[in-house]
């Protein structure tokens, strides 16, 4: 279960490293239990380049190194985006498997030191090196190539995307933590900087400074621990070919499919037994596309049902309450962990202004490169 | 010791002679383009690497503005994914004539650029 944590802001936060970061997620996550960090018997770092951001590699032991703890195991992850879901994922299997009874899975990345250039190619590195980078790829590229084949096959139009950007910077005025806090307009979004086309800047997360940490501890031994009580109920991953030209659908992520079907058959639940959802944003498309994939909505509907209200915070399937990584901000390696704490939020009571009612099942999907990875859980509020 | 099959450089060497290759399983007959070192289709290490005619049609693309330091000079260009005629499928720059506009299933033929190595090479044409 979780049993604590920890949220820095998000945004552009100056000269900091990733490791005082870490650290303040860490303490922040540590004071809602009883536990003191000398009892972490593992540390699960998701991050996805200390070593092009920050210019360090082997950055797992510099957790530990600032926490003052002598000789803890820690671990990096890199799973491009899906870095802190997978952290977190293995976090659980290792607490599940009975290995170790207290585990920091935390994600952090500090991205702003480098021009916006130099972000985009770092970033693009997550594509396929031989055939996509070498071809001129860049992220908001292959999920603009999605977005077109999406209109094309469905009719998902400029307005329907824009409609997530504008419902998520909507959702983001109730959370303090996030990096956008303005309101936006259809009408704005969809005339702001075209990136890559038919993708606009509004139709893309920020590059943003940040850290999220989660403590595991087992659900068996509840009633040793203090804090909050968030049940894991299922937890899954898959993956897909590095190239999106592999794919023999470019509408949608197989791996989004295959996963979210092994998060429901291990949690015994089907899409209408979840109350609400924090879905990978990365651009509006790929929420869209979540949304359908994931099962919750029919292949095509995503985007109008986005634009008639059934996501926003009032609507029937609330998603990314939080503001998503589209207004929150997408610090990559924090972004799967940061879900992961707006959901414990939400089922423990604690989401504050943007608390949604009667919540008892809360579902994540973080993705990964062009959808080579997914990672979903499914936590349910505790006694 | 099994022996390493080499498609990278295959497809990389076949690109530099403005040609484009994949691998055909022996046993199955599938075939992959870019290659693979196992049938993706029966999973056999029996391949062998066989030229594939350049020409295709336009799945999707987009318009790239905002480019990593490599491609700055270049924007904006048109990105897309062709769909060659064994439905394979490929990631390439596409560049049209003057007053030509991509469309969904437009049909292309691969050119290759002087200057660029390996996969950078391979360019996507309007067939006139």
């Amino acid at each position: 279960m979780i049993a604590g944590y920890g949220h820095t802001k998000f945004g552009d936060l100056g000269r900091v490293t990733s490791r005082e970061l870490v650290v303040a997620a860490t303490i922040e996550a540590l004071e809602m239990t009883n536990l003191n960090r000398n009892q972490i018997d593992s540390i699960y770092l998701g991050m996805l380049s200390p070593d092009i951001f920050e210019h360090q590699m082997h950055a797992a032991p510099g957790i530990p190194d600032y926490l003052g703890l002598n000789h803890t195991p820690s671990t990096r992850i890199e799973a491009a985006c899906a870095s802190g879901g997978l952290s977190v994922l293995h976090g659980i299997m290792a607490v599940a498997s009975g290995f170790h009874d207290v585990v920091l899975s935390v994600g952090a990345e500090k991205m702003t030191n480098l021009p916006t250039s130099h972000t985009t190619e770092a970033l693009a590195m997550c594509a396929d090196d031989i055939y996509e980078v070498a071809s001129g790829i860049t992220f908001p590229g292959a999920f603009a190539m999605m977005a077109r084949a999406h209109e094309h096959k469905y009719g998902t139009n400029a307005e329907m995307r824009a409609s997530v950007a504008v419902k998520n910077h909507k959702h983001a005025l109730d959370n303090e933590l996030a990096q956008f806090r303005k309101e936006l307009t259809i009408e704005k979004a969809m005339n702001s900087l075209m990136i890559a086309d038919p993708l606009t800047l509004y139709d893309c997360s920020p590059i943003t400074d940040g850290a999220a940490a989660v403590i595991i501890v087992p659900w068996e031994d509840r009633a040793d621990y203090e804090g909050i009580r968030v049940k894991v109920k299922s937890f899954s991953q898959a993956s897909d070919t590095m190239s999106l030209h592999d794919r023999n659908d470019l509408t949608g992520f197989m791996t989004t499919k295959v996963a979210a079907r092994k998060a429901f058959d291990r949690a015994s639940l089907q899409p209408k037994d979840i109350d609400f959802l924090e879905v990978h944003d990365c651009f509006t498309i790929a929420e869209i596309m979540a949304i359908e994939d994931m099962g919750f909505f029919e292949k095509g509907k995503g985007g109008q049902v986005t634009l008639d209200g059934e996501t926003a915070r009032d609507g029937h399937l609330p998603v990314n309450a939080s503001g998503g990584l589209k207004a929150k901000g997408h610090p990559i390696g924090a972004t799967g962990v940061s879900q992961i704490v707006e959901v414990a939020k939400q089922l423990s009571g604690n989401a504050e202004s943007r608390q949604l009612n009667d919540v008892q099942y809360g579902m994540t999907q973080n993705l990964g490169g062009s959808g080579s990875t997914i990672v979903c859980h499914i936590l349910e509020r505790g006694d | 010791m099994k022996e390493i099959t080499r498609v990278v450089k295959a497809y990389e060497d076949a690109i530099n002679q403005n040609r484009i290759v994949g691998s055909q399983c022996t046993s199955c007959q599938d075939i992959s383009v870019p290659p693979r070192p196992l049938c993706k289709n029966c999973g056999s290490s029996e391949i062998e690497i066989t030229t594939i005619e350049g020409a295709g049609t336009l799945l999707t693309w987009t318009v790239i503005h905002i480019a990593p330091p490599s491609h700055l000079e270049r924007v904006p260009y048109i990105l897309g994914i062709v769909e060659l005629k064994n439905n394979q499928k490929l990631t390439g720059i596409v560049e049209l004539e003057e007053g030509i506009n991509p469309d969904f299933g437009m049909e292309l033929i691969a050119d290759f650029e002087e200057g660029q190595e390996g996969a950078s090479r391979l360019r996507w044409r309007s067939r006139i």
